[in-house]
Order: C-alpha cells, then sequence, then structure tokens
C-alpha cells in the first residue's frame, strides 16, 4: 500500500467514484513495486497520478462547473439556502426584526462614528514619512516637556551627531484674503524652522513645501495653508499658488496647499491651518525677531539618523546640552534630553494614557453593543425556540449537529449583516455631529473611509457570531427527543428560558450604569455652567507677556494701560485664572487633607477682578513694594480654621503644618469664594498674597473693561507705541472658562446620547421578551382564568415574573456604577460621585421604561377570552 | 458514412473516444482495465481520476451504464465498477469516428511525408 493513500483520501472527496479512483492508484502501485520498481519511485509514480486525478475531478466541467463545485465545496450554496429560509422565517415577524435590526443598526453606527474619530485623531500616525525614526526633544527635569529656548535649539541643532533637529512654535492668528481685514477668520499657524516640513515629509499637493532659505532673516514672508483652508477661503483655486494673503494684517506669500493627509506631530485638536517660518514670526505675530540668543519657547522635534539608537541620540544631545547650560553632575537624574517618539498620536509617553481613553471610550460604546446584540439573541432565540420541532425532526433524519449550527450562525449573520450596512449609513450622519461636539478644527478631516468600512464589517460578524451562540446550542445539543420534548412543552406553559431572562437582567444591568454615568456627566455640566464664579469674568481680559522680556516691563505696561480710555482698572498678577500652573499648599487637620489654592497679586487686582472683600482689607501698593507678610483668606479657609473667632490679625502659623514651607504671613482680610483655578483643583480654600517683585516668569496684566474688542485694540496699540518690539498676547479670561465648560459639555454630550440610546435598547429587549413569554404562557392564562383568578391577578403574575430579572439586573449595574463613579470621580466636577438625584433618577427612567415595556403586553394577553383560548388549544 | 440531415448532436473528445472505444473492446471495462487497454493502445499512461471523470460524464449524457460488481478475489474485499456501452454512445462514437475518417481519407501518405520531415 502506498504511503501517500491517505493524501488520496483528502484529495479526490469531491468525486462520487473516490474509492474506485483510490484502489485503481493502489493497484497501479501495486503492480509498479511487483515489476521490481523501488519503493520512492512507485511513491513517486503514484503521487503523479494522485496529482492528475484530483486535476481532472476539480476542473473536469470547466469554469461553471467549477464554480458551483466550489460553492459546494465551502459550503458556500448551503449558507445561501439558510439565508434564504432565515430571511422568510424573520419576515413573519416583521416588527420584531425591524426593531432588532434598527437598534443594532443604531449601536453599530455609534461604534463607527467613534472608531471613525478615535482613528482618525488618535493612531493614524501624522501622514509623516518614516514615522518610527521621528521623536520629541524634550527636558528629563521637566518629564519630556519638548519647549526649549531658541538659542538652546540652535545649538543642539548645529552640535547634534545623531539626528536632525527642526523647531516649531503655534500661535492663533486673523487669517484673510484682503488687506482692509473684511472676512478675517481665526486660525492656528505654526511657525516652523526651515527644514520641518521637508523633515517630516510633509508634500504639498499644490506649489512647493517650505524651504530653509524661507527661515532666514530678511526673507520674503511665505507659507503653506492647509487643504481645507484652500478649499473654504479660496475655493479650491490652483491658481492661487503665488496670491498674497494676510496674517494679522501682515502681507504674506502662499506658496503651497499642504494634502489633507499630512498632520505633522499635533494633536488634533490644535491642528494648524497655515505653516509659516519662525523668520516671519516677528512680522505675524510681533514682538522681537529671532536671533541666536532669542530666549522665545519653541517645540523642538527630531528625525533620528538611520543608524542611529535612541538611547545614544538622547546621550548625544544631553552632552550638547550639558555644554550650553550650566554644567551639572554627570549622576544629577534632572539633567539631560528625553527622545520620545511621535510615531503616532497614541506613541511614546502618552500611551499609556491614550490608550486608556481608548479603552474607556470603546468599552462604554462595546456594553450600548452588547445591548443590542441581546436584543438580536433574543429574537433569535425567541425564533429556534418555534422551531424545535424542525430541529428535532432533522436530527432525526440525519442531519449533524454542525449543520444545524451552521444555519443558527447563518441566520444571525443576516441579521448583523443588515444591521451593519444601516450603521455605515447612520455613521455618516453621526460623525460629523460629533465633529461638532467634540470641537475639532476644521482641518481635521473626519469621515467613515475604508478603514471604517472594514471595522464595521469586523463589528458585524463579530455581534452575528455573538448573538448566535444561544440559538446556536439548541442546534449542537443534538438530542432528538429533548428537541421534541421541547417543543412539545413550548406549547403548553412555558417557562422563560434561563438565557433569555440572562439577556434581559444584562440589558438593565448595562442601562443603569449608563443612565447613572450620564446623569452625573450632565449634573456636573449643568453645575459647571450655571456656577457662581465669584468673581467678573465677563469682564476681564488677560495680557500674557513674553518670557525674556526686560524687568519692568510689566509694570511699565501696567502703568500705561491704566491710562487707556477704556480701561476701567488694570492689575498685576502672577497665574492668570484658570492656568494649568498651580501653587497649593496642601495639609493634613483632624484626618481630612486640605489644599489650599496661593494667589499672588497687587493691591488692585481685587478691585479688577471683582473679588468681594467680606471683611478687612486688601494689601497697600506699599505693603506689595515690600512683599510684606500679609495675606487675605478665602471664606471657606476663615470658616473652617477660625470659626469662633475673626481671623484678622490671626497668622498662618495658626494652621496645621503643611508638607513644604510656607511663608509666614498675617491675615489682613477674608475675601469672598472664587473660582480662580480649574474646579478639579479648587480644593478646600485660597490663600492671596503680594506678588513677588522678582518673578521666574513675567506676571499677567489683568484688564477690566466693558468692551472687551475696542479694548483689546486700544490695549495692543498702547503697547505696540510703547515698545514696538514686543507684542504681548491678549486674551479673554471668559474663552478659558468656556474651554473647561466645554470639556464638561462635551463629556455630556456624549454620554446622554449612549444612555438613552442603551435605555431604549433594553426598553426594547424587555418588550420583546416579555411579549413572547407572555404569548407563550396564554394556555396558562387561559386556565387561571378560567379557574376563577381575576385580571389583576394575572397581570399581577405576569408582571412579577417579567420584572424580576430587570431588578436583579438593575442591583448589578447600580452597584457597579457607584464603584467606578467613585474611582472617576475628578472627571466629576462639582458633583458627588453617588449624587442621589443622578441616581434616583436613573433608576427611574429604567423603571418606567421596563414597566412600559411589560405592562404592554400583559394588558393584551389580560385581557384574552379564557374560553376562546380554550377551545382553540 | 454519415449523410447530411442526421440529427445526432453527441460531440465527443479525443479523450472521450479514447475511452469509448476501450469500454467497446473489452467485455469487462472497468477502470483498470480500460487503463490499461489504453496504455497498451496507444502509450498512454492516463490516471485514474481522469477515467474515472470522463466515465462520469458520459454516463450522464446517457452514453455508458455502469454497474457496481461485489468484490473479486485479487482486489481484497473491493467492489468494482463496470462499463456498457449504450446504443446511443455507439451512434456518437461512430459518427465521431466516420467524422475523423473523411478527414483523413487520402491524406495518410501526405501525412507520412510531412512526419518524415521531407
Amino acid at each position: 500500500m502506498s504511503r501517500l493513500r491517505w493524501l488520496s483520501s483528502l484529495l479526490l472527496r469531491r468525486s462520487p467514484d473516490a474509492d474506485f479512483v483510490k484502489d485503481d492508484l493502489e493497484e497501479l502501485y501495486t503492480r509498479d513495486c511487483a515489476n521490481g520498481m523501488s519503493r520512492w519511485r512507485a511513491d513517486w509514480r503514484y503521487a503523479r497520478r494522485l496529482a492528475r486525478s484530483a486535476f481532472s475531478i476539480w476542473f473536469a466541467g470547466g469554469l461553471w462547473t467549477v464554480g458551483t463545485e466550489w460553492l459546494r465545496e465551502f459550503r458556500i450554496d448551503e449558507a445561501l439556502r439558510d439565508i434564504r429560509f432565515g430571511a422568510r422565517l424573520l419576515v413573519r415577524q416583521p416588527s420584531s426584526t425591524l426593531i432588532a435590526i434598527t437598534g443594532l443598526g443604531a449601536a453599530i453606527g455609534v461604534v463607527v462614528s467613534v472608531f471613525t474619530v478615535v482613528d482618525r485623531t488618535m493612531l493614524r500616525p501624522f501622514g509623516m514619512d518614516d514615522p518610527s525614526s521621528v521623536v520629541s526633544v524634550g527636558s528629563v527635569r521637566h518629564h519630556g516637556w519638548p519647549y526649549w529656548p531658541y538659542a538652546t535649539f540652535l545649538r543642539m541643532k548645529d552640535e547634534a551627531a545623531l539626528a536632525r533637529l527642526e523647531a516649531s512654535l503655534l500661535e492663533t492668528v486673523r487669517v484673510g484674503t484682503a488687506a482692509a481685514g473684511e472676512g478675517e477668520i481665526r486660525r492656528r499657524v505654526l511657525f516652523v524652522s526651515g527644514g520641518y516640513v521637508s523633515m517630516l515629509g510633509g508634500r504639498p499637493s499644490h506649489g512647493r513645501p517650505l524651504a530653509p532659505s524661507d527661515d532666514v532673516s530678511g526673507a520674503t514672508p511665505v507659507v503653506m495653508i492647509s487643504h481645507q483652508l484652500w478649499t473654504t477661503m479660496l475655493n479650491g483655486d490652483p491658481a492661487a499658488i503665488g496670491r498674497t494673503i494676510w496674517l494679522n494684517g501682515s502681507p504674506v506669500t502662499l506658496v503651497a496647499i499642504m494634502r489633507p493627509e499630512f498632520t505633522g506631530p499635533v494633536e488634533a485638536s490644535l491642528m494648524p491651518a497655515v505653516w509659516a517660518p519662525l523668520a516671519a514670526l516677528d512680522e505675524i505675530r510681533g514682538g522681537k525677531a529671532l536671533d541666536r540668543d532669542s530666549r522665545t519657547t519653541v517645540e523642538v522635534v527630531a528625525r533620528l539618523n538611520s543608524e542611529a539608537s535612541l538611547s545614544a541620540a538622547e546621550a548625544n544631545l544631553s552632552a550638547i546640552l550639558n555644554r550650553v547650560q550650566a554644567p551639572r553632575p554627570a549622576s544629577d537624574p534632572s539633567h539631560g534630553v528625553r527622545l520620545d517618539s511621535l510615531a503616532s498620536p497614541v506613541a511614546g509617553r502618552k500611551a499609556l494614557e491614550s490608550y486608556t481613553a481608548i479603552a474607556a471610550i470603546f468599552g462604554i460604546v462595546g456594553l450600548v453593543l452588547a445591548l443590542a446584540c441581546a436584543n438580536i439573541a433574543n429574537l433569535l432565540l425567541a425564533s429556534a425556540t418555534t422551531r424545535l420541532s424542525e430541529i428535532g425532526t432533522r436530527l432525526a433524519l440525519g442531519a449533524s449537529t454542525g449543520r444545524l449550527v451552521g444555519q443558527m450562525v447563518n441566520e444571525s449573520l443576516l441579521l448583523t449583516s443588515v444591521a451593519g450596512g444601516l450603521g455605515v449609513v447612520f455613521s455618516v450622519w453621526l460623525v460629523p455631529v460629533l465633529r461638532i461636539v467634540l470641537d475639532f478644527p476644521a482641518e481635521v478631516v473626519l469621515r467613515p473611509d475604508g478603514r471604517a468600512m472594514v471595522f464595521a464589517t469586523c463589528v458585524a460578524v463579530a455581534c452575528g457570531l455573538g448573538a448566535s451562540l444561544a440559538p446556536a446550542r439548541l442546534g449542537a445539543s443534538g438530542n432528538v427527543l429533548a428537541a421534541l420534548r421541547a417543543q412539545s412543552a413550548a406549547a403548553g406553559a412555558a417557562i422563560p428560558s434561563r438565557r433569555r431572562v440572562a439577556y434581559v437582567g444584562f440589558q438593565a444591568a448595562v442601562s443603569v450604569f449608563l443612565l447613572v454615568a450620564a446623569a452625573l456627566l450632565v449634573r456636573s455640566a449643568l453645575h459647571v455652567a450655571t456656577l457662581d464664579l465669584g468673581f467678573d469674568v465677563d469682564r476681564l481680559l488677560g495680557v500674557s507677556i513674553d518670557r525674556g522680556t526686560p524687568d519692568g516691563y510689566a509694570r511699565a505696561a501696567l502703568d500705561l494701560v491704566r491710562r487707556v480710555p477704556s480701561v476701567e482698572r488694570a492689575a498685576l498678577i502672577e497665574r492668570a485664572p484658570f492656568s494649568f500652573v498651580e501653587e497649593p499648599d496642601e495639609f493634613s487637620y483632624a484626618g481630612i487633607s486640605y489644599r489650599l489654592n496661593v494667589h499672588r497679586s497687587d493691591a488692585g487686582f481685587f478691585e479688577t477682578a471683582g473679588l468681594r472683600i467680606v471683611r478687612g482689607r486688601a494689601f497697600t501698593d506699599d505693603e506689595v513694594a515690600r512683599e510684606a507678610a500679609v495675606i487675605l483668606v478665602s471664606e471657606a479657609v476663615a470658616r473652617t480654621f477660625f470659626p469662633n473667632g475673626d481671623p484678622i490679625g490671626r497668622t498662618l502659623a495658626d494652621l496645621p503644618p503643611g508638607t513644604g514651607f510656607r511663608e509666614p504671613g498675617t491675615i489682613i482680610g477674608v475675601v469672598g469664594e472664587a473660582m480662580l483655578v480649574p474646579l478639579r483643583s479648587q480644593g478646600s480654600g485660597a490663600i492671596y498674597r503680594p506678588i513677588h517683585a522678582r518673578l521666574n516668569n513675567p506676571p499677567v496684566l489683568m484688564v477690566r473693561a466693558a468692551n472687551r474688542e475696542a479694548t483689546i485694540r486700544a490695549v495692543e496699540d498702547a503697547l505696540r507705541r510703547m515698545d514696538p518690539a514686543r507684542r504681548p498676547t491678549i486674551s479673554v479670561v471668559r474663552d478659558g472658562l468656556d474651554d473647561y465648560r466645554g470639556n464638561a459639555r462635551m463629556l455630556a454630550s456624549l454620554a446622554a446620547p449612549a444612555a438613552l440610546l442603551a435605555l431604549l435598547l433594553a426598553t426594547l429587549g424587555v418588550y420583546g421578551v416579555t411579549t413572547f413569554v407572555v404569548s407563550q404562557r396564554t394556555a396558562e392564562v387561559s386556565v387561571r382564568m378560567a379557574l376563577g383568578a381575576s385580571i389583576g391577578d394575572v397581570a399581577r403574575l405576569l408582571v412579577r415574573d417579567s420584572l424580576r430579572p430587570v431588578m436583579i439586573g438593575l442591583v448589578v449595574g447600580l452597584a457597579a456604577a457607584l464603584i467606578v463613579s467613585r474611582l472617576a470621580s475628578a472627571s466629576i466636577g462639582g458633583v458627588s460621585p453617588h449624587d442621589p438625584l443622578a441616581i434616583g433618577a436613573s433608576i427611574a427612567a429604567l423603571m418606567v421604561a421596563s414597566l412600559m415595556a411589560i405592562v404592554m403586553p400583559v394588558r393584551r394577553a389580560a385581557r384574552t377570552d379564557p374560553a376562546a383560548l380554550l377551545r382553540a388549544g | 458514412m454519415l449523410g447530411r440531415g442526421s440529427a445526432t448532436t453527441d460531440y465527443l473528445g479525443e479523450f472521450e473516444q479514447l475511452v469509448l472505444f476501450a469500454v467497446l473492446r473489452l467485455e469487462d471495462a472497468s477502470g483498470i482495465t480500460i487503463h490499461d487497454e489504453i496504455e497498451a493502445r496507444t502509450g498512454r499512461d492516463v490516471s485514474p481520476g481522469a477515467i474515472y471523470t470522463t466515465l462520469g460524464r458520459l454516463e450522464d449524457r446517457g452514453l455508458v451504464t455502469s454497474e457496481v460488481l461485489p468484490a473479486e478475489p485479487g482486489r481484497v474485499g473491493r467492489p468494482r465498477k463496470r462499463y456498457t456501452l449504450r446504443p446511443r454512445g455507439a451512434r456518437a462514437l461512430r459518427q465521431a469516428y466516420a467524422g475523423l475518417q473523411a478527414l483523413a481519407d487520402g491524406s495518410l501518405g501526405k501525412l507520412a511525408q510531412i512526419a518524415k520531415g521531407s
């Protein structure tokens, strides 16, 4: 016997004469051996005849036969039959099918939309060439923060041996197509060093990229603009290359349109619309022109040389830094350069945080998807339950369990494929809505693309397989008698299957979890939106002075600004309100942790900001000039630590000692509560001290004015006249608050619809299962009523049985929500993670929806004529 | 020789003609005997798969019939399939052979010259 006989079984099985062919091959082999042929040669001859036989069998009938044979071979014809059969069955229950498909389609639409946003903003590698070799150049001392003085960047760039360095600086400017400033729009501009764009692979779709020759002092200012800006502002005109556009009123020449795939290593929310050379910074933004001694801060990126390793490049740049800055011992752990990958938005030091956020986002939308899949599973389970006799008969006639399982899976895939198509259509509408809610700049191109389609397909297939698990088990059990007995039992008084009950409980648990999360976020957003800030934010402007400005500039600017007619008041403060840089004083007292925010300002700050001094007085100019040890405290501090007496005259020594050094201070006044820091940093109160006479960083000039726009222009003009070489940045303080409120609003805007969708899906699930179960129990209902049970008794019985899984799911989901909200309490500013109103409203919403879904079918069942039911058998 | 107006439409390929002639010649035409006959008469080592596939096609067209015979000594407990030519198959084979003869009539001498290379 040939050693290859086993192979013949595999290759010849498609032939109806496979056994005869195998026998003839074996006989020929035997003859060859009998004629003296060696076993190896005989096997070789056997293999050749086998291959030719298989070829003849597979390709005997031409392409049509091949096609149909292939279909039969891979059971695709069976799948098509299952799909046709499944479609006919589901058409018999159109409303349930439509509801289940629509629910899953909506959920898939949400998932695909979220994927589109996450993919575009977090997973795409910025459109750069060879992104794996692009890194950010950061400081070890500042935890990898990649910002350096321009002079330091130039030294590192000139002396780096293992990497090529380039720099950038992001600003917001007014962009217009006319010198007069009509139709100007505010957009971000990225000022870049000469080789930045070409190093990263930013090839334009039209024109030429910025070159090193554009980044020299005296060069004609030229810019590249984004594809989006080109289409909106210049109507996508290819002849726009060479035109003049205006940035902050300064003319520049347009030399290129950037292709839309390239964004450079910039966060999606900060994507620039314009790229300009750093040499044009003074002309466009104002201030002093950059030179080799400039201290202006720039962001530094690098591309590693092909042979260089990350560690070697770090060592090289650290050695350069050691020469540039004051030498430090090699053992100093805070010294040196740290390189982090910029291969994608989630690479490098942000990887853990980014992937955690992605996992959380998809976890939430995944829960909603699971809810919708549970509805599909319930629908299929109900359909399979009514076909138990069919299953039993087919098993008795010899159908394999694999065939039955395959049929269940194919039917499930049919439903989820239709839902997937619906979801893709839905996502085309939803993605632009997400863009508005998430407030991405227009440069971020968000639309479902090929990757989203592939993702949608995978999701639909996964849902189809997942939803088919329970009904497939019916077919996989293979027990004929059990199937037939179960059908006859189903014809009588059926008890809901544990699987269907589990699905309902799962849906209830997920719904209440998402409802609690959404309710907390909505409460937080409302709290932030209506919060009394305690100061007059609407009238305040902040004037930020660039680092490197000579000492005395700030005070001279203050005196000048106070003389501007539209300015009501002006003052200096070390850090602007809602700044992310804070000075906390932390300590523990009686087992409670306290955090006091320290603010340093001049005497005029309290009136300028509209802070209420409820007791005592503010600093005097003399006390500020002397940096006297006098302080004001907030009402919360006075209430907590001086509850029984007047805090005026007391000192900070009366407070519990802090974790760090606390400067001494005598309390001279009490200030009303004010939210000068982000809500999450509010802490337990505030301390106000005189501003330092000498500061490491320039202070912020706070300006109070009724007419903000007019005052901005007037202050800009005044400061430019005082020192034409400098142009401080003027911002509206309310914008910082709106950014913070925007985050809370954004989270609430995303969570609320997801929770409502989850509630709707769960309600549909409860309704569907209850309707089915009630229909299965009509005989039981009729018997009970015939035996004297009232409509109320029957209704109470059915409602109680249907509500039980909902209650179980509610308890489980609520427990999970309480745990998670406690862990994520930092994201829920201003609201307790166990807010009773939010939790109560969530429970009430689920109970009301579930009761409505249960009562409707129960009422129908309770109103039927028991005699008619019994006669109908 | 077939005249004009013949009603038959069963066209046969070259290999099908070989297989049918082998079935015609053999008293007991099965896969292995047909293989041996073709190999002996033509020198071609055809695969059993090709033979059975062709016979299956011919049977579907109604040109041959088959019957499965019980095992015989020598095949160690294995049955075999015997094929018989049907009248329709005979007509189709006759037509195909007649057509070949008609084309070849008078050309064999020229064929021999070409084969010699002169």
